[in-house]
């Protein structure tokens, strides 16, 4: 009987899909090289400049494409922004710092915001491909008065869900975190995140993920970073696609793509460079 | 809050795999944390926070001033064509 029940738990567990894989907390992956990173995070970097982006939000796979249950696509977003960056040899160098909302590692159900670099992004992203939205130059200066403000830290809830409900205020994850800067940008009503919530509650469509009863009961289980206590009957989260639809309908956003690294090879290992497309 | 971003023993690696096979990409390191020249500072701030802020200031106002010039703008931004990799002198926390 116990190599039955032994049986039973072995295949229910090799059967739930493995959330538990996804490292939303900083850490590289090693699905590519550091070189292939490296080429990517340069390639995005590019495509941000040829834009004209002081800011963008990208969004990255930290596992494979359905390591979540409902398959979602991108499990990170995070902003990148265009800033002279003082080097250690004295020069000043233009370009992309990114900014982060990561779980711990010793403490999965905490989050902290954190500023590092498009390598240390690529480094992270196992799927070679990444979801971009650039904001209207209006909602990119807007986006960084928040960010440059006490509000961006404000607006941070260290109690974190690897999916969290948009609508709700108890968890957040790094994409639920983006879309409530963008909302305080987009309303301009600072720290207020109950304020928030009331309208991304009225204007913004979240994802609605394929949860079944066994995932709901079995993946906290398995991953101590996914909590549902903020969900109700349909576990939801704010991603690329519901985030890029909210933007592009509330004319906040001047471009929607997605960057894949195999781009970067087709063209002869010759990224774009700003001055190229002039 | 730590930011540790690579090993010195990754970040030899990482060099020499770039000099090896891409000539026209270097490494760049960035002024430490605590070395940032900032134009303000709160007591509270740990020197990332600081260096973050330091950062997020000129951003916006690099892209105020943009604006204000060409309101409608979204011409290329030049980008630097370096790798920034940060180093790190213990190797505790998250990192590549």
């Amino acid at each position: 009987m116990k190599y039955l029940f032994a049986g039973l738990l072995i295949t229910l567990t090799v059967g739930l899909s493995s959330p538990a894989m996804a490292l939303s907390d900083g850490r590289a992956a090693t699905r590519f090289s550091l070189q292939e990173a490296a080429d990517f995070s340069k390639y995005i970097e590019y495509e941000l400049a040829y834009r004209g982006a002081h800011v963008a939000i990208v969004y990255r796979s930290d596992d494979a494409f359905d390591s979540l249950p409902g398959h979602v696509p991108y499990s990170h977003a995070s902003f990148w922004v265009y800033t002279p960056i003082d080097a250690a040899d004295g020069r000043t160098l233009y370009g992309y710092t990114v900014f982060n909302l990561y779980h711990r590692v010793d403490r999965p159900g905490e989050s902290y915001l954190v500023q590092d670099w498009p390598l240390n992004f690529a480094r992270s992203d196992v799927t070679g491909r990444v979801g971009v939205i650039v904001p209207l130059p209006e909602m990119q200066n807007r986006i960084l008065d928040v960010m440059a403000s006490p509000i961006y830290e404000e607006l941070h809830n260290p109690d974190y869900s690897l999916i969290s409900n948009p609508n709700d205020l108890r968890l957040q994850n790094s994409t639920e975190f983006v879309l409530d800067v963008v909302s305080s940008a987009a309303w301009e009503i600072d720290a207020e995140r109950e304020r928030i919530k009331v309208n991304i509650n009225a204007y913004f469509d979240p994802t609605e993920l394929a949860f079944s009863g066994w995932d709901r009961f079995a993946a906290p289980l398995f991953n101590p970073a996914l909590r549902l206590d903020d969900q109700g009957d349909d576990v939801q989260m704010a991603d690329f696609r519901s985030m890029s639809e909210f933007m592009s309908v509330y004319n906040l956003a001047q471009a929607v793509f997605e960057l894949e690294s195999t781009a970067i090879a087709s063209a002869g290992a010759s990224v774009p460079t700003a001055s190229s497309h002039q | 809050m730590r930011l540790i971003l690579i090993s010195p023993l990754t970040l030899a690696l990482l060099t020499g795999a770039a000099q090896a096979q891409t000539a026209d990409q270097r490494i760049a390191q960035p002024q430490s944390q605590t070395e940032t020249q900032t134009e303000e500072t709160t007591e509270e701030a740990s020197p990332a926070e600081t260096r973050a802020q330091t950062y997020l200031r000129r951003a916006r106002d690099m892209a105020q001033s943009r604006q204000r010039e060409n309101p409608m703008t979204n011409a290329p931004l030049e980008v630097h064509d370096e790798i920034i990799v940060e180093t790190s002198d213990d190797n505790s926390g998250p990192g590549l």
